[in-house]
């Protein structure tokens, strides 16, 4: 297949791999304040994808009512960053976070909000970790919320945005399970940028260590 | 015309906002202090403003709002943070309640530094509205559910009652808050069909489904009940909620109804088993009814042709005899004559023994020598069946005289012997034997010797059904106009009203025997004169006679017997009439009355004759047997159809002695 | 003294960032790259370890059981987890184990102060 540079090298898959874990480290720790108790995140896999590709691996076990929590970003490379959940899902983790043992219907007045919030500390995470790491600022939107199947949450054929960095994102909060994805969609150009801006910082560190053997 | 971004900030619009806008610089201190969040937190702009947002509010340390503050001014981070998640600034509305706000965080570039702003949002309505609507819907999910006429009872997986509906206390009996926390277990009888399935471990993947058990209420009754279940999950826990409906009602109703259907039922099949009994009972009554009916109609049948033909015999025999006295001797005449005098009283006995059988006539019953009465037989036999078949007598020496009517037993034999040659169209031959049985006991009779005779010939045989069926009178397997049917059944009746029996033995293809078992004369019976036929007819003196007969021809046919016996005759042809010869002045030496007439009957007449005049001797002629036994003692009685000589002898008791 | 030190992390990057730390605080030391935790026992079993520094989040392996390991075997070795994930429930067990917490993103001042106090603890133990 013709190189058409939006693969990732080895080092940049390793790259984004630890800046994306340590984002979610961030985000975690964040829930950690809110939920009292140790929340553990971790993300198995980084990959670029098409846009329908990512469409079709967040309907997996055939969930086509999805909920995703959805924040713009602007800077360098720009582009949306969604948090997805199958629906059912959603509820889960905005509960887990809230709730206890008992049912919890009369706490939690505006879930909506509650999921916006979480989906946005998460989101943040990730997404501030990469400025930092980078030495870049940017700018995000608040959180909306989105909902359903992959083709409306990855927007329609016209847009630009071809290209997902998409993560697999593996919650447990409170012994609850619960399975997700991040997506940040970005057009060409912001993927070249991205990848650029992630070779920099890479070779800024090999620098720093000519004996370092790999 | 430009605004600068500074203006904006302390402007009158930073005031006239309807939400909170707190500026902080880099350091996370307060450099702007608008309006409605001042007003809201009661806190002056000129108290606020230069100090740190978190020496104003110490709580928010142990917050997110500085991380997440950091993050704008880092990370240009956009963030929110909902009062849900999150507790923030201590504010209150206009009526002293606590203000429910959202913050939102956004880094804010100007030209010459950076800042962050939060903008703060009372959330209470939005709260209060979905309160409003969530209780709501609680409510109407509640009024739902407490309507129900049913009891709602969920469960969790160690079968704690976690929640019941209001209807508990109307199907159970207890109160709402009675059952919570208590296991499910006291509301069922042991042996009940629920627990099993609530004990289920993987619950949450059976269908609903419906149960009857046996359940207690509250005051330890028991109840029935069909208990709905279904399955849900919760925060991860797996949950069973029944619905209760008491059919006790109708299970007792249906019980009931079971045991009156079960009670029903067997009544009907004791009243069916009786009906079929009765019926059965009945069936064989009738049975035995319409078989004596037909006895009955059989013995009024033959005792009326009987009767006509008797007295029609009684005119042959009469004219038969008076012919053979006027006609010269010849002998060839005399032979004829003999002939025709014998055949006709073979018919009247024949009939005599129809009539006996009918209505069990009176049998004579004297002394039988086998070894005389068979060979003087066998030359009517052989008249009677034929010449196709050969006769053979065996009887042994020996053999014991027997106590019977003889000519009910020549009767016998003639049947038999006719039935032979009926079962032997192209011929064969019959055997009469005779011998003597030691016991009775033996051949299953009685106690005391007996005496067999054997009919044998060697016809067609009987299929065992025949053969069982032979004996029942009018049962012919002759065809039409050739049997009457009552041979054997007669030969049956002759052999059981003498004491004896009847068996048969037959065999398709090869024959038949019929066995008579006639019991021995006593020693003491006389034997009787070896004279039979005595052609010596007693004279007796000149007798007046009173002849009494409807039957003009009978009457004729008497008249003529008795003046050739040398008497005179007066006829008379009914009672009255001869009470009336009776009345004038001459005299009669006996009354010789038929017994079956019209108006007074002979008997009738004959007790009237003995009121008047007791010495006047009575005969009564009976040709239909149908007197009762009792009545018939006074009066000498004379069997119909009768000779001259029986006339003679029957005169002769009555007058002379 | 010249210390060998040994780092633990599954992430390329991860491993260079800390390399490039490092060769600015200790130059004169030796580090020792492995990438698990099978890697990190054999290292430890064959070479000369002093101080460890395990990175906590790697797939497979708890960054804190490994920990828990060598310092069963080496009760002596200073060691320390590293990790962006900060949350109180693993520095506790970082603690209990008698074990440094460095955060990630890695600084410089992190690290040199997690050096200097192990040198100092084994030292002590020396002498």
């Amino acid at each position: 297949m013709r190189q058409n540079g939006t693969e990732l090298t080895e080092i940049e898959q390793d790259a984004l791999a630890e800046i994306a874990n340590m984002g979610v480290s961030r985000a975690a720790n964040s829930l950690r304040q809110m939920v009292g108790e140790q929340v553990f995140l971790s993300v198995p896999t980084v990959q670029i994808v098409t846009r329908q590709a990512a469409s079709k691996l967040v309907e997996r076990n055939n969930s086509k009512r999805l909920v995703a929590v959805q924040q713009s970003f602007e800077g360098p490379f720009g582009g949306r960053a969604l948090l997805i959940f199958p629906e059912a899902q959603s509820l889960e983790l905005v509960r887990s976070i809230v709730g206890d043992e008992h049912s919890l219907d009369d706490v939690i007045d505006l879930e909506q909000e509650a999921l916006a919030e979480t989906g946005n500390i998460i989101l943040n995470g990730c997404l501030a970790t990469i400025a930092n790491m980078l030495h870049r600022t940017m700018r995000m939107s608040l959180p909306s919320i989105v909902r359903g199947d992959g083709a409306a949450l990855f927007g329609s054929a016209a847009s630009a945005e071809q290209f997902v960095l998409f993560l697999y994102i593996d919650f447990n909060i409170k012994k609850r399970d619960v399975r997700g994805f991040i997506a940040l969609l970005m057009d060409l150009p912001s993927i070249a940028a991205l990848k650029e801006i992630v070779n920099d910082y890479v070779n800024n560190i090999q620098r720093q260590s000519p004996s370092h053997v790999g | 015309m430009l605004v600068k971004a500074a203006d904006f900030l302390i402007g009158p619009v930073f005031d006239a906002v309807d939400i909170g806008l707190v500026v902080l610089d880099e350091q996370q201190c307060i450099v702007g202090w608008n309006e409605w969040i001042a007003r809201v937190s009661r806190l002056s702009a000129e108290d606020i403003l230069g100090k740190n947002l978190c020496d104003v509010f110490a709580d928010l340390r142990s917050s997110r709002l500085p991380a997440v503050i950091d993050d704008a001014f880092q990370a240009g981070s956009s963030s929110i943070l909902t009062h849900t998640l999150n507790t923030l600034l201590p504010l209150r509305g206009e009526d002293g309640e606590p203000l429910l706000h959202n913050i939102v965080v956004r880094p804010v570039v100007s030209v010459s530094a950076k800042y962050c702003l939060l903008q703060i949002t009372d959330v209470t309505t939005a709260v209060s509205r979905e309160r409003l609507l969530r209780e709501r819907q609680n409510a109407r999910y509640y009024a739902i559910v407490d309507s129900a006429p049913d009891a709602i009872i969920t469960v969790d997986d160690s079968r704690k009652i976690q929640w019941v509906n209001g209807s508990v206390d109307d199907v159970l009996g207890y109160g709402h808050s009675e059952l919570l926390e208590q296991k499910i277990d006291i509301l069922l009888e042991p042996e009940n069909a629920l627990l099993p399935i609530l004990a289920k471990t993987s619950v949450h993947r059976e269908r609903p489904t419906t149960v009857s058990v046996v359940g207690r209420y509250r005051n330890g009754n028991v109840g029935h009940f069909e208990v709905s279940i279904g399955y849900w999950r919760a925060d991860r826990r797996d949950f069973v909620t029944t619905i209760w409906r008491d059919v006790t009602e109708r299970v007792t109703a249906d019980a009931a109804l079971r045991d009156a259907r079960d009670e029903l039922q067997k009544i009907n099949e004791e009243l069916e088993s009786r009906v079929e009994k009765r019926t059965r009972e009945r069936e064989v009554a009738l049975r035995q009814l319409h078989e004596s009916q037909k006895m009955e109609s059989i013995g009024q049948l033959t005792g009326g042709v009987a009767h006509d033909f008797n007295n029609l015999l009684a005119v042959v025999l009469g004219s038969l005899g008076l012919l053979k006295k006027a006609i010269p001797q010849d002998p060839r005449v005399s032979r004829l004559l003999d002939r025709a005098i014998q055949g006709a009283e073979r018919g009247a006995t024949l009939t005599a023994r129809l009539l006996a059988f009918a209505r069990r006539q009176e049998l004579k019953v004297e002394y039988v020598a086998l070894q005389k009465l068979i060979p003087e037989m066998l030359d009517f036999l052989r008249h009677s069946v034929g010449p196709n078949i050969a006769i053979h007598a065996e009887i042994s020496a020996d053999v014991c005289a027997i106590e019977v009517d003889a000519n009910q037993l020549e009767l016998a034999l003639i049947n038999l012997a006719v039935n032979a040659r009926d079962a032997m169209p192209e011929g064969g031959s019959l055997t009469i034997a005779c011998r003597n049985e030691v016991d009775g006991r033996a051949v299953g009779l009685a106690q005391g010797p007996f005496v067999c005779i054997t009919v044998t010939d060697t016809g067609e045989g009987m299929s065992e059904e025949t053969l069982a069926r032979a004996q029942e009178p009018f049962f012919t397997t002759k065809g039409v106009g050739k049997g009457t049917g009552l041979g054997l059944s007669m030969v049956h009746g002759f052999a059981a009203q003498s004491g004896g029996a009847m068996r048969l033995r037959s065999e398709l293809g090869k024959g038949t025997t019929v066995t008579l078992l006639l019991r021995r004369a006593r020693e003491d019976l006389d034997m009787p004169t070896a004279d039979a036929e005595s052609s010596e007819l007693v004279k007796a003196r000149h007798l007046r006679v009173l002849l009494v007969d409807d039957d003009i021809l009978v009457s004729m046919g008497a008249a003529d017997m008795l003046l050739d016996l040398g008497h005179s005759v007066t006829e008379a042809q009914s009672g009255s009439q001869a009470l009336k010869l009776l009345e004038s002045d001459s005299p009669f030496d006996v009354v010789v009355t038929d017994y079956a007439m019209p108006g007074m009957n002979g008997f009738e007449l004959a007790q009237r004759i003995k009121e008047r005049n007791s010495k006047l001797p009575i005969i009564l002629a009976t040709g239909y047997a149908e007197l009762p036994a009792d009545k018939s003692i006074e009066f000498e009685r004379l069997s119909k159809p009768y000779t001259a000589k029986d006339l003679a002898a029957a005169l002769e008791k009555a007058v002379y002695s | 003294m010249q210390y060998k030190v040994l780092v633990v992390d599954d992430s390329k990057l991860a491993r260079m960032v800390m390399a490039s730390a490092f060769r600015r605080i200790r130059p004169e030391w030796t580090l020792v790259e492995t990438a698990n935790a099978d890697e990190a026992l054999a290292a430890v079993s064959a070479d000369k370890i002093d101080i460890a520094l395990i990175d906590f989040n790697m797939p497979d392996t708890d960054g804190l059981e490994l920990a828990a390991r060598i310092h069963k075997n080496h009760p002596g070795m200073p060691v320390a987890v590293v990790s962006a994930n900060v949350q109180e429930e693993i520095i506790g067990r970082a603690r209990e184990l008698n074990a440094g917490f460095i955060p990630k993103p890695l600084t410089d001042d992190a690290l040199a102060a997690f050096l200097s106090g192990a040198a100092l603890r084994l030292k002590k133990v020396a002498t």
